[in-house]
C-alpha cells in the first residue's frame, strides 16, 4: 500500500467532517480547496510557493489517469492557485465522484511529496496540519 | 568594571571544525560561507543547525532563489544529522523566494525581522544569500546593498542569532563586497581538482575574537556529514631554560625492537619518541620487523598502532609468521587502514592520532611510505617530503616512537636509504639489503644512522623462519658487498683488518 492510498481514509473524514455527509458537489469542491489550502499552508515555507505549486501539478496530472479532465491546462502553466481548477472539476461531478475525485487528489499529493522529502516528513506535516487524523510518528532526539 | 566581555564558543558538530575555527563558533556572530556550486556550503551549515537548533533556542533556515528547497529537504535528509524530528519545532525553513523577486531588499528583511522576532531563534541562516543580493541589483542596483548588509549584521545580532550567510561567492569578490566588511567570520570552501582527483579544502579566512587554524584543511562529506581535517601546525619545540644544558643533553630512553642482536646494533634500541625508516627491497623482511617492533610493545605494555595502505587489516594481522591476531582481538593494537583513495596527511594524521589517544599507544608503525604516497592525491604527493615531515613531528611530539617502512629498489651502483629523500627525516635508519654469497641468495641488515648515537656499522646476515627474525653473524672476509661484485680479503689485509678491529671499542 502507498503511502496515499494510506492516508485517504482520514481525508474521507476530513472532507466529510467539512462539507458534511449529504453534501452537494459545491460543498465537496470548497472543502476538498480548504483542506488544500490549509496543508499547503504548512508547505509554503518549507518548500515554496514554487514546490507547492510543482507538487500539486504533477497530482493533478497523475490523478487524472482516474479522472479525466482534472488537469485541464499542462502543469507547466498552472498559476498561483492551482487548486482553482481542482474545484471547478469537483463543482461539475457527480457528489460521490466528486469526493473521491478530492480524496485521490489529495492522497495523490501526499504521495508526491513523499516522493520528494520523505514519507516521515510528509506524515510530520499532515500531523502538524490535522493533528487529530495523522500520527506524526517522529521523535525529536534531545542530544 | 574591569572584567572583559567573554565569548561563548558553540561546538558546531562538525568533527575537526571547532579545532579549525579556533576553539568553535563565536556565539551572536554574524558569518559568511562561501564557495562555488557544490563546494559543501550548504552541508555545512546545516550539519552545525541540526547540532545547535534545540526547542528553546531554534534555528530559522531561509531559503531564497538557489537550490529548490523541494530538492534540498530531498538531499540533505540523506545525510545522518537530518533530524526530521526537528523540523517546524526546532529548526523551521521559509522560503524567501516570493519577497526576493517581488518586494527587494526591503522585503526581505522585513520578511527576516519578522520571522526572527516571532521564533527568537539563536541560529539564522541565508540560503542563498547571493541570490539575495541578485535579485535586489535587478530592482535597485547596488546602491542600497551596503545599507541592506549592515541593517541585516546589526539586527541579527541585536537579536542575539548566530548567522550565517550562504552563498557562490568567489575569492576575488572578498576584498569589495560590504558583505565580507560587515562579516565576522568568512569560512570558504573549495574543490580543488588535479588530474583526475578531487580534493576538498576549507579556509577559515577570518573570525573575529579568535584565532583559526590558518591555511587550508582537506574535508570529506560522507553520509555523516562533513569531518574536516585541521591541518598540522608544528609547534615550537619549548626552549630550556638557561644553564639547563645537563637536561637537554640527557638520552632518551631506548626502545626495545624485540630482535636478538638488533637492539645492540642499534647502540640499545630505538630513541624512544623518536623515529626509525626501514629500507628495503621487496619481500626483504620490512613487515616482519615492524610486527616485531610491534608485538615487543604489546609484550612490554606498550599498544601500538600500524597504518596499512596495501593489505587489508585481517590479511595483515595473519600474514606475519609472527602474527598479531591475538593482540588486535585483545585491543592492544590497532590497525588503521585507510581505504579512501586521494587522502591527505592531515587526514591520516587525523586517523592515527584518534587511535593513538584510544589505546594509549606507545609505538606507531607506518607500513610502508610507497603506499601511502599512492593512496595519497597527486596534488599532496607533490608535497610528500614536507608533509611526512609534519607527520613525524606531530607522532613524536605525542611521544610515541614511529616507524616507518619504505620499499628500496635493490642498486649496486649507488647507496640509497629512501626512495621519497626522506632519510634526513628519521632519526635512526636500518636497511635490508639481498647479496649474492658462495651461490645463495641472503639478507643482510645494518643500521646506518641512528641520530646523536654510537651504533654497529656491521653488516649482519639475518633468517626469516616461524619466529621472525634472526639476526646471525656479520658478513666477514668481503669487501665491495654493497656494488654487487663481492670480493674475498686477502689474508693479509684480513689480519690487519682483524688486528684494527680488536684494538677498536665495540659498538
Amino acid at each position: 500500500m502507498t503511502i496515499g492510498n494510506s492516508l485517504e481514509p482520514a481525508f474521507w473524514r476530513l472532507l466529510a467532517r467539512q462539507a458534511g455527509t449529504e453534501a452537494d458537489p459545491a460543498a465537496v469542491a470548497a472543502a476538498a480547496r480548504r483542506l488544500w489550502e490549509d496543508f499547503a499552508r504548512r508547505l509554503t515555507p518549507l518548500i515554496g510557493d514554487a514546490g507547492v505549486v510543482a507538487i500539486c501539478g504533477r497530482s493533478l496530472q497523475l490523478a487524472e489517469q482516474r479522472f479525466p479532465g482534472l488537469a485541464p491546462v499542462p502543469a507547466s502553466r498552472l498559476d498561483g492557485e492551482p487548486f482553482r481548477h481542482v474545484q471547478h472539476f469537483l463543482e461539475h461531478q457527480d457528489p460521490v465522484v466528486a469526493i473521491r475525485a478530492a480524496v485521490t487528489v489529495l492522497g495523490v499529493a501526499c504521495e508526491v511529496l513523499a516522493t520528494f522529502i520523505g514519507e516521515k516528513l510528509t506524515r510530520l506535516l499532515l500531523h502538524e496540519t490535522w493533528p487529530d487524523e495523522f500520527d506524526g510518528n517522529a521523535t525529536e532526539s534531545t542530544t | 568594571m574591569t572584567d572583559k566581555v567573554s565569548i561563548r564558543r558553540l561546538s558546531t558538530g562538525v568533527s575537526g571544525l571547532d579545532a579549525v575555527l579556533g576553539g568553535g563558533l563565536p556565539e551572536f556572530s554574524f558569518n559568511v560561507v562561501a564557495g562555488a556550486p557544490g563546494a559543501g556550503k550548504t552541508t555545512l551549515v546545516q550539519q552545525i543547525m541540526f547540532t545547535l537548533a534545540r526547542r528553546d533556542r531554534p534555528a530559522l533556515y531561509f531559503t531564497v532563489l538557489g537550490e529548490p528547497p523541494l530538492k534540498m529537504l530531498r538531499y540533505q535528509q540523506q545525510f545522518e544529522f537530518f533530524d526530521i524530528a526537528k523540523v517546524n519545532t526546532s529548526v523551521r525553513f521559509v522560503n524567501l523566494a516570493k519577497e526576493a523577486l517581488a518586494g527587494g531588499l526591503d522585503e526581505v528583511l522585513r520578511r527576516i525581522a519578522q520571522e526572527v522576532e516571532a521564533a527568537s531563534p539563536a541560529i539564522v541562516i541565508v540560503d542563498s544569500f547571493r541570490s539575495v543580493i541578485q535579485a535586489a541589483k535587478r530592482q535597485n542596483g547596488e546602491a542600497d546593498l551596503p545599507h541592506f548588509v549592515q541593517r541585516l549584521g546589526m539586527q541579527l545580532t541585536g537579536w542575539q542569532a548566530t548567522t550565517f550567510l550562504v552563498g557562490e561567492f568567489q575569492l576575488a569578490e572578498t576584498e569589495d563586497h560590504p558583505v565580507f566588511t560587515v562579516a565576522d567570520g568568512l569560512i570558504s570552501l573549495y574543490q580543488s581538482l588535479d588530474r583526475n582527483s578531487m580534493v576538498r579544502k576549507m579556509q577559515v579566512m577570518k573570525m573575529r575574537g579568535q584565532a583559526p587554524i590558518p591555511g587550508l584543511h582537506t574535508f570529506r562529506i560522507t553520509n555523516v556529514g562533513i569531518q574536516v581535517f585541521p591541518r598540522l601546525i608544528i609547534e615550537a619545540p619549548k626552549t630550556p631554560p638557561v644553564g639547563d644544558g645537563a637536561k637537554t643533553k640527557r638520552q632518551p630512553p631506548r626502545v626495545s625492537i624485540g630482535v636478538t642482536g638488533l637492539d645492540e646494533m642499534l647502540g640499545g634500541g630505538i630513541p624512544s619518541g623518536q623515529s626509525v625508516l626501514v629500507a628495503g627491497p621487496s619481500g626483504s623482511g620490512k613487515t616482519v620487523l615492524a610486527t616485531h617492533f610491534i608485538r615487543e610493545g604489546v609484550r612490554r605494555g606498550e599498544p601500538g598502532v600500524i597504518a596499512i595502505f596495501e593489505k587489508r587489516p585481517s590479511e595483515y594481522a595473519q600474514a606475519s609468521a609472527i602474527g598479531l591476531d591475538q593482540a588486535v582481538r585483545d585491543g592492544q593494537v590497532g590497525i588503521i587502514h585507510t581505504r579512501p583513495l586521494d587522502l591527505s596527511i592531515d587526514e591520516t594524521q587525523f586517523e592515527l592520532t584518534a587511535a593513538i589517544e584510544r589505546l594509549k599507544a606507545r609505538r606507531v608503525v607506518i607500513d610502508s611510505l610507497s603506499g601511502f604516497e599512492l593512496a595519497l592525491a597527486p596534488t599532496f604527493r607533490e608535497d610528500f617530503r614536507e608533509s611526512l615531515y609534519r607527520l613525524v613531528a606531530a607522532l613524536t611530539g605525542m611521544g610515541v616512537t614511529v616507524m616507518m617502512t619504505a620499499e628500496l629498489e635493490d642498486t649496486y651502483t649507488h647507496l640509497r636509504f629512501s626512495p621519497h629523500g626522506t632519510a634526513f627525516l628519521t632519526d635512526a635508519i636500518i636497511v635490508q639489503r639481498y647479496l649474492e654469497l658462495e651461490g645463495r641468495l641472503q639478507r643482510v641488515m645494518a643500521v646506518v644512522k641512528v641520530r646523536a648515537s654510537a651504533h654497529s656499522k656491521d653488516l649482519r646476515l639475518f633468517e626469516i623462519g616461524a619466529d621472525g627474525i634472526t639476526i646471525a653473524e656479520r658478513v666477514g672476509d668481503y669487501e665491495g658487498l654493497l656494488t654487487g661484485s663481492p670480493r674475498v680479503v686477502a689474508p693479509e689485509r684480513r689480519r690487519r683488518r682483524r688486528r684494527a678491529q680488536s684494538r677498536r671499542p665495540r659498538s
